[in-house]
């Protein structure tokens, strides 16, 4: 027996397997943090939208007309309305969220022609 | 050439771990991941929330660790790394099944983030619960007799699991919106009766045998109920669901969901 010689604390062993994955679930962490740290902080508190045509195709005797609606304010709009009018015909549709900083496309069918006049009419905040 | 075998052992037991991890991660996580509103939540609820919700999280998901944990090592450091490497797995199972339902949008990184940031909570709890849920032997308790503040914490989480998984539901609302004061008196009434069954019948930690049902019923029973109450206050504004809400409607749909809540803080001492 070796006097004044404590007896070596046994190390509980951390694997490189565990470690290497513990560091990659701490960025995970800091990358899904920074996002919405950043987002809270350049984020708006409005929606602003607008709905543009992206293309009309002639499927039997009407026009089917692509809407594109985009929200490039900073908060996220739903249950949007979104019209295409054509010669007195309008064709509506309500899209369910229309997420901050996105866009959604939306498919209307109008039998009339002329010239087809696309606008969003309302929207609320979820 | 023994050190070279230990090590070899303490791999595949990590190994071994960590399925049991994917597998709690999937198992609990599963009813959210399937959920329209909680992919909705990623996009509609504001980042700042999303943060909170993430910040508030890692404590809960760190004392998780110390009374569960997906492997049998102990301490502070190893209770972090749990933590760390239950939200890595949790991330990876998440993004994998909101990828293959198509739920997930990658085209915004905000709603993509949010999305990820939504669902993982609840997978990293699954996660870290699996050593008790899957283990092929009985993993051994980590609640000792007389940890009071062990058990309590561990109602909050059961409490806080569950109602995360319904609070972003339409149908809580809408069942706070028809019943009146004298049915939500009922709910409590209920909530405390079915926690408190729970309580005496299974036999928490900490509970004396000769305990009467009256001492059982102030020592965890009211308690458990105050932090079901608690809880589900916690995640009804959380996520924005008493926004615009009196105070008669937040204490209904309080009380409509803590009712859930309740049964799963007290299903939590059973689960873990």
């Amino acid at each position: 027996m070796r006097f004044g010689v404590s007896k070596p604390r046994k190390k509980r062993r951390i694997s490189r397997t565990q470690a290497c994955l513990a560091a990659l679930g701490a960025i995970v962490i800091c990358i899904g943090a920074t996002i919405l740290a950043i987002e809270s902080a350049n984020g708006g508190d409005q929606a602003s939208l607008s709905a543009k045509t992206l293309r009309i195709d002639h499927v039997g005797g009407a026009r089917e007309v692509t809407i594109e609606v985009e929200n490039d304010g900073g908060r996220t709009a739903s249950e949007v309305s979104v019209s295409a009018q054509a010669s007195g015909e309008e064709a509506a549709v309500v899209i369910d969220y229309v997420p901050a900083g996105g866009g959604r496309e939306v498919v209307v069918r109008l039998e009339a022609a002329g010239p087809v006049e696309v606008r969003v009419d309302s929207w609320i905040y979820p | 050439m023994s050190s070279r075998h230990g090590g070899q052992a303490v791999r595949s037991s990590y190994v071994r771990d960590l399925g049991r991890a994917f597998g709690g991660a999937l198992l609990f996580s599963l009813p959210l991941l399937m959920t329209m509103e909680m992919w909705e939540l990623g996009m509609a609820l504001e980042p700042w929330r999303q943060l909170l919700y993430l910040v508030i999280s890692l404590p809960l998901l760190y004392g998780l660790a110390h009374y569960a944990g997906f492997t049998n090592r102990r301490g502070t450091l190893q209770n972090i790394l749990d933590v760390l490497v239950a939200v890595l797995v949790a991330a990876v199972t998440a993004s994998v099944l909101l990828t293959l339902m198509g739920a997930w949008e990658l085209a915004n990184t905000r709603v993509a983030t949010g999305q990820l940031v939504m669902q993982t909570v609840p997978a990293a709890i699954g996660a870290l619960v699996a050593r008790k849920q899957l283990a092929a032997s009985g993993a051994e308790d980590r609640i000792h007799k007389g940890d009071y503040f062990g058990e309590l914490f561990l109602m909050m989480a059961g409490a806080l699991f569950l109602a995360l998984n319904l609070a972003p539901t339409e149908e809580m609302q809408l069942v706070a919106y028809r019943i009146g004061p004298l049915t939500a008196l009922a709910v409590m009434a209920l909530s405390l009766v079915l926690l408190h069954l729970f309580v005496f019948e299974v036999g928490f930690a900490g509970q004396e045998e000769k305990e009467t049902p009256m001492g059982a019923f102030m020592h965890f029973t009211v308690p458990g109920y105050a932090i079901c109450l608690l809880a589900s206050l916690l995640i009804l504004s959380l996520l924005g669901m008493n926004d615009g809400h009196g105070i008669g409607a937040i204490a209904a749909n309080t009380v409509v969901l803590a009712f859930p809540a309740s049964l799963g803080a007290a299903a939590a001492r059973l689960l873990v």
